[in-house]
């Protein structure tokens, strides 16, 4: 295949269908704007939880051995290969039981189940990628171990730590059934608007509820893209040997060297 | 080296399904699984459900692996491209549908033969299927396949020990999970489907949802069957290809 070809198709299949969500009027529709709050809060709760607990799960699949692991990875993984909305009908019974239905916190565990799978996955390869003795190096180097995720694992898995960032945001926001179920509609995501404004008839609403849902997850990839590139430029700056005792100018004026 | 903790992840994961299994298990008697076993809609939601999802899953693994393989032999910006639908949820991908396709005859959406829902899921799982099998296609080692060509295998064969016992186990994977998915999710169907006969995600949960209470152990049931057949057809999976492709892959330098 000529690679002109390809591109033009990936183009026109891709990019172009895009043209149709660019804003030409906009009216700040308040009912969307009031999901906006608890969208974002609970997309940065379920992307945080899903860090922490992907971070450690992944390590361990991707550096342990024996059959426990293996079967764990196995569990991990169902929510990937089960119907999870079937499942919440029984999991929606026990949340009204434990006080969790229409609750922030209910719907912050159930969204775990579709995204939290992707995560650990991610980090796994991530992991893997970076191998057993990369990090066993990487513990000579840096012993103490924040120090150790903030100047070498953490921007080693930049990747990785995107990807999860993106996917969990744009799992989250697609969630309708899930969201309706468990939150009750108490808890009001952007889908909950968006949803009915598909099947109705105005069409500018429903174009302006889709300008969220695609904005969001690139204004949160954007940010993040944001904070990386300056840890990564702050990680360079403490390690370009500005701080290093061996470049203090004290050290070589007592040795009577002078530096250009 | 401190190895990681897949202690928490595997308990709220494993608790919430096996929970939630278990609590639609205890709502339903023996009675509404025959009842389910003779329900017309039921069974023609089912059928249209598999329709869909192999479609969607068929085309997409197809389309996202050769993909891969032209993109895993070049390096650019253009695969970057096929990024672009990763940050679009899938309730703004059947927008896009609504958008584009609805004044269109056959492939409009609201049509008997489900084609805007096969697209819209096309239009999310190709580059999904691609980002999945990129580092598998440029992991694969060339030099199999020219000691095939040097011990003259045919073109079949050559493609299988090189390249096919490699990729088998990840495009079943994709594949099972692009599967798993178009056939239960509820969002894009119910914008896109048809009012009868319903996708399988979508009947359930209106039987849930809109229906009065004697129609939820209905719906539980269904879930029940779904999740036991699909846990069964995944244990078997597991059981059946992954030692073989281990077996075949053994001895292999990561």
């Amino acid at each position: 295949m000529r690679p002109t070809l390809v591109k033009s198709l990936l183009i026109g299949l891709i990019v172009l269908p895009l043209i149709g969500v660019i804003p030409t009027t906009w009216t700040w529709n308040p009912r969307l704007l009031d999901t906006v709050t608890t969208t974002v809060l609970m997309i940065a709760a379920v992307t945080l939880l899903n860090h922490l607990v992907g971070y450690a799960a992944g390590k361990a699949i991707a550096f342990r051995t024996g059959r426990l692991i293996r079967l764990m990875e196995l569990l991990i993984s169902l929510p990937l290969f089960l119907p999870v909305l079937l499942l919440s009908f029984g999991l929606y019974l026990t949340w009204i039981r434990l006080g969790l239905a229409d609750q922030f916190l209910g719907v912050l565990l159930v969204l775990l189940l579709p995204t939290l799978p992707y995560t650990i996955r991610i980090y796994t390869n991530g992991f893997q990628a970076l191998g057993e003795q990369m990090m066993e190096q990487m513990i000579l180097i840096q012993p103490n171990r924040f120090k150790r995720f903030f100047f070498l694992t953490g921007p080693m898995m930049r990747s990785s730590l995107q990807s999860v960032t993106l996917l969990v945001t744009v799992i989250a926001l697609s969630q309708y059934a899930l969201v309706a179920l468990i939150g009750g509609g108490v808890v009001r995501m952007i889908a909950l608007e968006a949803f009915p404004l598909y099947t109705g008839n105005s069409l500018v609403a429903a174009k302006e509820a889709t300008i969220w849902l695609i904005a969001l997850p690139f204004l949160i990839y954007f940010v993040q893209l944001m904070v990386f590139s300056s840890w990564v430029r702050l990680v360079r700056r403490l390690l370009d040997g500005r701080n290093d005792p061996a470049r203090n100018e004290d050290i070589w004026k007592e040795k009577g060297v002078t530096r250009d | 080296m401190w190895r990681g903790n897949a202690w928490p992840a595997t308990l709220l994961i494993a608790g919430m399904v096996v929970y939630g299994l278990f609590v639609s298990l205890s709502m339903t008697t023996w009675n509404d699984y025959s009842r389910l076993a003779s329900d017309a809609v039921f069974l023609e939601s089912i059928g249209i459900s598999l329709y869909v999802a192999l479609s969607s899953t068929v085309l997409s693994v197809l389309v996202g692996a050769i993909l891969a393989d032209y993109f895993a032999r070049r390096t650019g910006f253009t695969e970057q491209l096929l990024a672009l639908p990763l940050f679009i949820p899938h309730l703004g991908a059947a927008y896009l549908s609504i958008l584009y396709l609805s004044d269109l005859p056959v492939i409009g959406p609201h049509e008997a033969n489900h084609l805007s829902i096969i697209l819209t899921y096309l239009y999310k799982e190709v580059p999904f299927v691609f980002f999945y099998l990129l580092p598998v296609y440029r992991r694969l080692d060339h030099r199999y396949e020219e000691l095939g060509l040097m011990l003259g295998l045919s073109r079949m064969r050559r493609f299988w020990h090189g390249k096919g016992v490699f990729l088998l186990f990840p495009v079943l994977e994709a594949a099972f999970i692009v599967f798993a998915f178009t056939l239960f999710a509820y969002e894009v169907p119910a914008l896109l489907g048809v009012t009868y006969p319903k996708m399988i995600g979508v009947y359930a949960f209106d039987l849930y949802t809109q229906g009065d209470l004697s129609s939820q152990p209905a719906a539980f049931a269904i879930s029940v069957v779904l999740t036991v057949s699909l846990l069964v057809v995944l244990l078997t999976f597991t059981r059946f290809v992954r030692p073989l492709t281990e077996r075949i892959s053994k001895g292999r330098a990561e």
